[in-house]
């Protein structure tokens, strides 16, 4: 018997049994044990194990229909208590089973495999980080990195070079995509003063230059390496007027000659279309991208600066006047010739609205020093015409400037609406979330705080373990459903590959998403809310006190 | 919720078995062996006929030393007439036969 009993598989059926029947439902254990009892009288260990199997398909049957019988009672009952009295004794319970609130869970759960459900997930946690990369999506660029060094895939080396804050990694997938195809050159560009206004190193712009000859871009590029250092310390010191900007900067040949190379380049470009065009095609090969990778890329492409352009025009003006006051007048018209082409090539060929209203920021310079000289050497006619161009510009700038806030007014309205709805709804959610898991934790964990009194807390735990579950479901959908214009917006980019307006389109969302948080950060930081708290907290220790001295207070004698 | 319990086969055997001697205690161990029904299938229609009030079941007086007590089972005399007109129906529709004319 005992040689029978140490086999292998008369082992394995007796410890398989016992295991089950310490698990094994209370309403049917006794079942459980009959069945264990007759191993004793199997002689056959293999006959032992087959009674065993049977006997664990008996428990997981028995503990299935131990478990539906569980999720059809409220939350906080039991199967094997004592029946629930009717009266006023009885214990306050949802209404609503425990299988309704998992159906209902299932529900919302499936929400989130809709492709546009993880997306927004994705959006919200960036705009409630900020767009700050985190460290979720350094670990994606960087699988983004070592899948496209695998295919040699210079198209996504180069974007995630562009999107990745850290600094000598950048650099190593800048140089690894411009290997495997020159025409990337120009992501170098995108890396200028970033992060942390480190500079381009100079093989890098002077790979840009011999990439990109005729491109007055390059040269801004180099002469504001030169001026940001100097304009620096002087911001470090005080705050400077324009003037003393220029005389500074003007005062290094370097940065003088590099202007004056880039003031007569034929050609501009900065790249800013490549760029997004580079962005809006890995994100849509790569969709659930966060927006954070995809806002640090947009935003990071850095326009020349705008100070040493002008302060640079500027300095050219001042030079035309000189040379006309010392009777070189066509030297002066040729030196204002040269700025105001400049500022018609950047307007022309700028891709961003910066650029354009830079541009013609720099012929007005032109045009307004033109009108100064004319009028100065006694040439009415060509006086007015410089006048007239002068109209004109500022013309254009109007006009460039009202439709184009217009567009951002009514942008802004629209987005404003659906962000304050997204983001709303995506705090209701967590609250609803909260007290689907807070009821549920308090009813099966603390049953017994339900069996006795009957008190105002009770009702509401019971009346929130029945309604929160529909009403985060509801809400879950909502939030859904207010990211749709967002996910058209977006897609929208991806299928445009980019251009202006789409780029306006996505920052102002942008920003908008983060507006809801600095709300709401603005208020729980404002005093008013902590008065508010403190006035309510004081109401509430007020109402407790008066309502225990009212309990307290000694009946009065019945009279007969 | 009411139970059901559908006349199989296997339920038919069990109710052969335990009619053969109606009056006798039977363990589980010896109508699986009897009928050749494994033990995850014989205990639900046992629970089932036990939950009808068609079982009798009770668990041994006295087991010998080192083993558990076993649990025994029988008609009650409700279910001795249920399980004969089963029978009998079942042998009508050529849906069964007795483990006698089998053999």
């Amino acid at each position: 018997m005992s040689a029978r009993r140490q086999s292998m598989p008369f082992w394995f059926a007796h410890s398989s049994l016992q295991l089950a029947l310490r698990l094994w439902p209370a309403e049917t254990r006794d079942w459980g044990h009959a069945l264990a009892a007759e191993l004793h009288e199997i002689e056959k260990p293999f006959e032992a194990l087959r009674w065993a199997i049977g006997g664990l398909i008996l428990f997981s049957r028995a503990s299935a229909s131990h478990f539906l019988a569980w999720l059809s009672l409220p939350a906080g009952s039991r199967l094997s208590g004592t029946p629930i009295p009717v009266g006023s004794g009885a214990p306050i319970l949802p209404k609503r089973s425990r299988l309704f609130t998992a159906v209902i869970l299932v529900a919302t759960a499936l929400l989130f495999f809709f492709p546009h459900s993880r997306e927004a997930l994705s959006t919200l946690r960036a705009s409630w980080n900020l767009y700050e990369i985190s460290s979720a999506d350094r670990r994606t660029l960087a699988d983004l990195a070592s899948e496209a060094e695998k295919d040699k895939d210079a198209r996504t080396l180069a974007f995630v070079a562009s999107a990745t804050e850290e600094s000598e990694q950048a650099t190593r997938l800048a140089e690894k995509a411009v290997a495997l195809d020159s025409s990337y050159f120009w992501i170098y560009a995108s890396r200028f003063y970033r992060p942390h206004e480190v500079p381009l190193p100079a093989e890098w712009l002077k790979r840009l230059h011999a990439s990109d000859p005729e491109n007055a871009f390059i040269d801004l590029y180099m002469a504001d390496a030169i001026a940001q250092p100097r304009y620096m310390a002087l911001v470090a010191k005080h705050s400077p007027s324009q003037l003393e900007i220029e005389a500074v900067l003007t005062a290094d040949p370097q940065w003088a000659a590099h202007m004056e190379a880039a003031f007569r380049a034929p050609r501009y470009n900065s790249y800013l279309r490549e760029h997004w065009e580079l962005i809006a095609d890995v994100w849509n090969r790569h969709p659930s991208l966060s927006p954070s990778i995809i806002g640090y890329g947009l935003w990071s492409h850095r326009n020349p600066n705008i100070f040493f352009l002008k302060s640079y025009a500027n300095y050219q003006a001042h030079r035309a006047q000189e040379a006309n006051a010392s009777g070189h007048s066509e030297q002066a018209v040729n030196i204002l010739k040269e700025i105001d082409a400049f500022g018609v090539r950047m307007t022309d060929r700028g891709q961003s609205d910066m650029e354009r209203l830079v541009g013609l920021d720099v012929s007005r310079v032109a045009a307004k020093e033109f009108k100064t000289i004319y009028a100065a050497n006694g040439q009415e006619a060509e006086a007015q015409r410089a006048y007239e161009r002068v109209q004109q510009l500022e013309e254009q700038q109007q006009t460039f400037h009202r439709p184009s806030m217009a567009a951002y007014h009514a942008q802004l309205k629209a987005f404003s609406g659906y962000a304050l709805l997204f983001e709303s709804t995506s705090i209701l959610v967590l609250i609803s979330a909260f007290a689907v898991a807070f009821s549920y934790v308090i009813l099966e964990f603390w049953p017994r705080a339900f069996s006795r009194r009957r008190a105002v807390w009770q009702r509401v735990v019971c009346r929130t373990a029945d309604f929160a579950p529909a009403s985060l479901l509801i809400l879950c959908a909502v939030f859904i459903l207010s990211y749709l214009p967002f996910a058209r917006l977006f897609a929208g980019y991806r299928a445009h590959e980019g251009t202006n307006a789409t780029f306006r389109q996505l920052a102002f969302t942008f920003m908008q998403l983060v507006q809801f948080r600095s709300t709401l950060q603005f208020f729980f930081e404002g005093t008013l809310f902590w008065w508010i708290f403190t006035a309510a907290l004081s109401l509430l220790a007020i109402f407790v006190i008066v309502r225990g001295l009212y309990r307290a207070r000694p009946a009065a004698p019945v009279v007969t | 919720m009411g139970i059901r319990l559908r006349s199989s086969r296997q339920t038919l055997d069990i109710l052969e078995a335990l009619l053969a001697r109606p009056s006798q205690w039977h363990h589980g161990y010896a109508i699986s062996r009897q009928t050749s029904v494994p033990s995850g299938t014989l205990y639900p229609i046992l629970m089932r006929l036990d939950k009808l009030g068609w079982l009798e079941t009770k668990w041994e007086d006295s087991a010998p030393q080192g083993r558990p007590p076993r649990h025994l089972y029988r008609l009650t005399g409700n279910g001795r007439e249920w399980a004969r007109e089963e029978l009998r129906s079942a042998q009508q529709r050529e849906f069964w036969k007795p483990a006698a004319s089998q053999a």
